[in-house]
């Protein structure tokens, strides 16, 4: 019943994203990502494998928060999030906003993984750990962003709070991605215990989530 | 009860090992005197995540149960987390100074610490944009929980996963038996320190509401 | 009971029995704040709420089998009429419903958001008597509908009532001699 209900969220909510012209954010954070990473080398000037994994994060956190920010304010504010409250547990809602948030960041992050790996003519054997890294990364930042998007959206905050607070939770996962995508860019062996730092801390939240959400709901 | 005792306990606890500290404690071989600002660092950080704890247990019990008072406590203990993990962020700082020469390294620690403060001081700052009034403690009882699961990263894993300039990280503490004494004292002048100031501030926002 | 901080109503002591029962109020009376505390929506500031008679498990089941239709509960607006009620039709495990008689046969693949408003209402009232839950709250049912759609829900409404189902209607006329329970 659950599983089932958290699928036909999951669709609709894939839907919503693709279709409320949620994409242009993304397009022009990946544009500027490509354009930096791209020209700075291009141009001679001999550019770190740190600031390009440096830019590639904040950028995408940044693009994203854009999308990640609507996911709940949309229901709330066109009124939606008072129909699933009635037809559906907020877990499952959670859930499967969250599960939304993070395959999207995943589909953008692996088309900019895919553009690098062309642009420093990187070997394709570094690409299946590349992808890992991206595809890890999206679900612990597509997680993150979505609770506190969540939070921001249920207390009626001003929107304009919301990067300011969930970067700094982000931070961490942040500094390990980005420690993690300088070492497959110079080609040099992965920490594979960052790796297990960022999918750790993606499930944490995504637990704290499920179990405290319900609270934020019910009686008030 | 418990509390009479300990508003006696803290002076008899701080002023003697305050005076040992600055005045009698033994010179470090190496770096001399200044080192001494680590009974005010170590201290001070240690009372940070502490504070930083109890408010996660204090956000944890008022989900559960549903009384303001935890709430007042996991919000007042941010508050005094915060004032420690400047005042540990400030005694590194001259520490570095002296002996790193620089007062800012981006050590690992130091980078943790300021995520700790960026995070925290976004605690209040959510906590004061949420308009809905019901809505604001549990809201950010759940921030202070997501919050401090990022705490065992910043504490204990980013700093041995990259190189750092601190002791521990560079093998051996290298206090001596003297520095310990002056150590143990100052940690627990300051954890009595943080508990009256936490039942001092939960006190007065619980007689606020009762006035309102 | 408070809205936004305001106080709406106190000292309100109501019973809704079985069959359809009307809560008659003008404009800003606190029928919506009554239906969404019956609803679960929103928690009453002081008093109880009590609920007798119904199936096991009623009160205590997280998703009660309840349903508020309101102006503050709309549908996805991206999303077409058909999507909106296959969403949820899926999550009440209910087939497709026949929505003849609604006169929306034309609107079937516009998007909920490009409707009017009375096109809209309609499409609420098709998913709301779709979930089919044993307590409907309908809070101004008949606005923005014409004749031929005001006609339709009542029979709707009866409907329910012969099928032994609780209807509670918020509105400020009455067009039907339904009984009054409560007028704010």
């Amino acid at each position: 019943m659950l599983w089932s209900n958290f699928k036909t969220l999951l669709v609709k909510d894939i839907k919503l994203l693709f279709k409320g012209g949620m994409l242009i954010g993304y397009a022009f954070g990946i544009v500027v990502v490509m354009c930096i990473s791209v020209a700075l080398p291009m141009s001679k000037i001999s550019v770190s494998e740190v600031t390009v994994s440096t830019l590639i994060w904040m950028v995408l956190f940044f693009s994203c928060s854009e999308v990640s920010q609507r996911i709940f304010l949309d229901e709330e504010t066109k009124k939606t999030a008072d129909l699933m409250r009635q037809l559906v547990p907020p877990s499952v809602i959670y859930l499967s906003k969250v599960s939304a948030n993070s395959i999207f960041i995943s589909v953008i992050s692996l088309g900019v993984s895919t553009l690098l790996v062309f642009w420093f003519k990187l070997s394709l054997t570094v690409l299946p750990v590349l992808f890992l890294v991206m595809v890890f990364g999206s679900f612990a930042l597509g997680i993150t962003q979505g609770i506190i998007s969540y939070l921001v959206a249920r207390g009626a905050a001003r929107g304009s709070v919301f990067p300011i607070v969930a970067l700094p939770i982000i931070l961490p996962v942040l500094i390990s991605l980005i420690n993690i995508t300088t070492q497959v860019l110079e080609s040099s062996p992965v920490s594979f215990t960052l790796l297990v730092v960022v999918l750790a801390q993606g499930f944490a939240v995504l637990i704290t989530g499920i179990l405290f959400l319900p609270y934020l709901e019910k009686g008030v | 009860m418990i509390l009479s005792i300990m508003r006696i306990m803290t002076p008899i606890v701080i002023i003697p090992s305050l005076f040992y500290c600055i005045l009698y404690s033994p010179v470090e071989k190496v770096i001399g005197i200044t080192y001494r600002s680590i009974f005010f660092h170590i201290p001070s950080a240690w009372i940070a995540v502490v504070a930083f704890a109890v408010s996660l247990v204090g956000s944890i019990l008022f989900l559960t149960k549903n009384d303001l008072k935890y709430d007042r406590f996991a919000h007042r203990s941010v508050e005094i987390g915060l004032l420690f993990s400047i005042i540990a962020t400030l005694t590194g700082s001259v520490f570095a100074y002296y002996t790193w020469g620089s007062a800012w390294n981006w050590d690992p620690r130091e980078t943790s610490i300021i995520i700790l403060i960026i995070m925290y001081a976004a605690y209040l700052l959510l906590r004061n944009s949420i308009s809905k009034p019901k809505l604001r403690p549990r809201i950010a009882a759940v921030y202070s929980i997501i919050a401090f699961l990022t705490v065992p990263f910043l504490v204990f894993i980013l700093p041995r996963v990259t190189s750092s300039l601190h002791p521990e990280s560079i093998g051996g503490g290298g206090l001596t038996g003297g520095m310990w004494i002056g150590l143990a004292g100052m940690l627990i002048g300051f954890t009595l320190i943080f508990i009256l100031l936490l039942d001092l501030a939960v006190r007065i926002d619980k007689g606020m509401e009762e006035k309102l | 009971m408070e809205f936004s901080d305001k106080e709406v109503f106190s000292d309100l002591s109501v019973r809704f029995d079985s069959g359809i029962s009307v809560v008659l109020g003008s404009n800003g009376s606190g029928k919506t704040t009554l239906l969404r505390v019956i609803s679960g929506l929103q928690k009453q500031t002081e008093g109880e709420l009590e609920f007798v008679g119904f199936s096991k498990g009623f009160e205590t089941n997280e998703m009660k089998s309840i349903f508020l239709c309101s102006p503050d509960v709309s549908l996805y607006h991206e999303l077409t009429v058909v999507e909106n009620i296959k969403l949820v039709s899926n999550l009440k495990k209910k087939a497709f419903p026949d929505v003849s008689g609604w006169d929306i046969e034309d609107h079937l693949d516009k998007k909920y958001g490009e409707l009017s408003s009375g096109y809209k209402q309609r499409i609420k009232l098709i998913a709301s008597f779709l979930i089919n839950p044993e307590v409907l709250l309908l809070d101004e049912p008949e606005q923005h509908m014409d004749e031929k759609g005001i006609l339709k829900l009542t029979d709707e409404i009866e409907k329910r009532n012969r099928n032994g189902l609780m209807t509670i209607i918020a509105t400020n006329h009455l067009w039907r001699e339904w009984n009054v329970v409560v007028k704010l």
